[in-house]
């Protein structure tokens, strides 16, 4: 089905996050899109939507494939006040608690199949159905940071990529009740705005909060792939600047900025060919 | 003062720590404020004030301490980083540097990544010149304000 922007708008229920949107039948990249041309737009939330991806991309210019109409795909524009909101960190985690609270609501999922991967993959099953991938630009007069989002939707099984770290899924061959993309877009930017106002206002315990409604289990064994270690530990959370705790056999704390969890299995087999 | 002007001065109160700023100019009054728990700047229209005002200026923002302060050395600009993460310096593994030692770079330039949470933040240049050290690895952490490049502005 078609992507109709009149209906999108008709559902949304926000102050300012998607009150400014672009929809575009195919473009290379939503992120890219508005991260360079973020000064057209004059509100926090501007949004970008896109019914093909040409150059979709994910963490280190990973392909993200996507089938015209199946998938939900956008970018928002935020422009954050660094020295009085929450620490940047937050944002790829408020998009993603944004994803799994909506997912939870308008699709009827139980919390325990919904999964959050640190720090914002969400997955359904253990299957991965939604990504996300934000970007910003530094410079001196110049701050934003773009929030790119892809939620696979309607795709059957070999519509979805199969050469990815996870195994992919859609909300469709989750078996969940799936809502047109339309008011799904809309629930997910009423949720964000929701969160980006606690981001805002460091209301940073909160977060976590509702984070953890949908993390893995605290004390959870893991593995994380971080540069060119793996560490192996036990889940122990998010810390204040939306970092992994990651608790070592030795008891310590390794606090953890950037990096990809594996499973345990998959970690021993990495260690073992590295 | 058109929309433009006006739309400038809301993006200045949105990035500064300003709250309010009211501006008079030739029998048009702007008021920009922003609530305080959040930075968002509400936009509120005052009417045109009886006789035309003095035009009022702003009291000027506070700047943001900017990441390239000048090191000791005349002409050297650092560059540092924004935020705890990894370093990258090419937008994916298989891709050419943004920058080498020895290129000249113009403000607005990428000169790197800097990745924390999946957030990937371009790190732009501010000035001209050319890039006389590199001093972090590929992929390797950074702390907060380490120096990334050195920047001598007179070449």
């Amino acid at each position: 089905m078609l992507w109709d922007q009149d209906k999108f708008l008709r559902e949304l229920r926000t102050r300012r996050f998607g009150r400014e949107a672009v929809f575009f039948q195919e473009i290379d990249s939503t992120n890219r899109w508005l991260l360079e041309n973020e000064g057209r737009f004059h509100l926090t939330g501007a949004t970008a939507i896109a019914e093909h991806q040409s150059a979709g991309h994910g963490r280190l210019g990973r392909r993200w494939e996507d089938v015209p109409g199946k998938a939900l795909l956008f970018s928002i524009l935020l422009r954050p006040n660094k020295k009085s909101s929450a620490p940047l960190g937050f944002i790829p985690i408020i998009a993603g608690v944004a994803l799994a609270q909506t997912i939870s609501d308008v699709c009827e999922c139980s919390p325990k199949r919904l999964q959050l991967k640190w720090p914002n993959d969400l997955l359904i099953d253990d299957y991965k159905v939604a990504g996300v991938l934000a970007e910003s630009v530094s410079a001196k007069d110049k701050f934003c940071v773009v929030v790119g989002i892809g939620v696979n939707v309607y795709q059957e099984a070999e519509e979805l990529p199969t050469e990815t770290r996870l195994p992919a899924s859609s909300l469709h061959l989750s078996g969940l009740t799936v809502s047109l993309r339309e008011n799904l877009l809309a629930k997910i930017l009423f949720r964000f705005e929701k969160l980006y106002d606690l981001f805002l206002e460091r209301r940073v315990q909160e977060i976590i909060q509702s984070w953890s409604t949908f993390s893995l289990p605290s004390g959870s064994k893991f593995a994380v792939h971080s540069g060119t270690e793996i560490v192996h530990g036990t889940y122990e959370g998010i810390g204040n600047d939306g970092q992994l705790l990651l608790k070592k056999s030795n008891g310590s704390i390794q606090e953890i900025y950037s990096g990809e969890i594996v499973s345990e299995t998959e970690g021993q087999r990495d260690s073992a060919r590295g | 003062m058109d929309i433009r002007e006006i739309q400038r001065l809301v993006k200045m109160v949105e990035r500064s720590e300003i709250t309010e700023i009211e501006i008079e100019e030739k029998g048009f009054k702007v008021r920009i404020s922003k609530q305080s728990n959040h930075s968002e700047p509400a936009i509120i229209y005052g009417a045109p004030p009886m006789p035309p005002a003095i035009p009022q200026l702003p009291s000027a923002p506070i700047p943001e301490p900017s990441l390239a302060e000048p090191a000791p050395k005349a002409g050297i600009l650092d560059v540092k980083s924004p935020m705890v993460g990894t370093f990258y310096r090419s937008p994916s593994p298989d891709a050419e540097s943004y920058v080498r030692v020895g290129d000249h770079v113009e403000p607005g330039r990428v000169l790197c990544i800097v990745e924390a949470m999946k957030l990937m933040n371009e790190i732009e240049a501010e000035v001209s010149g050319t890039i006389t050290e590199i001093l972090t690895e590929n992929t390797q952490p950074v702390e907060f304000g380490q120096i990334l490049f050195r920047i001598d502005t007179s070449r």
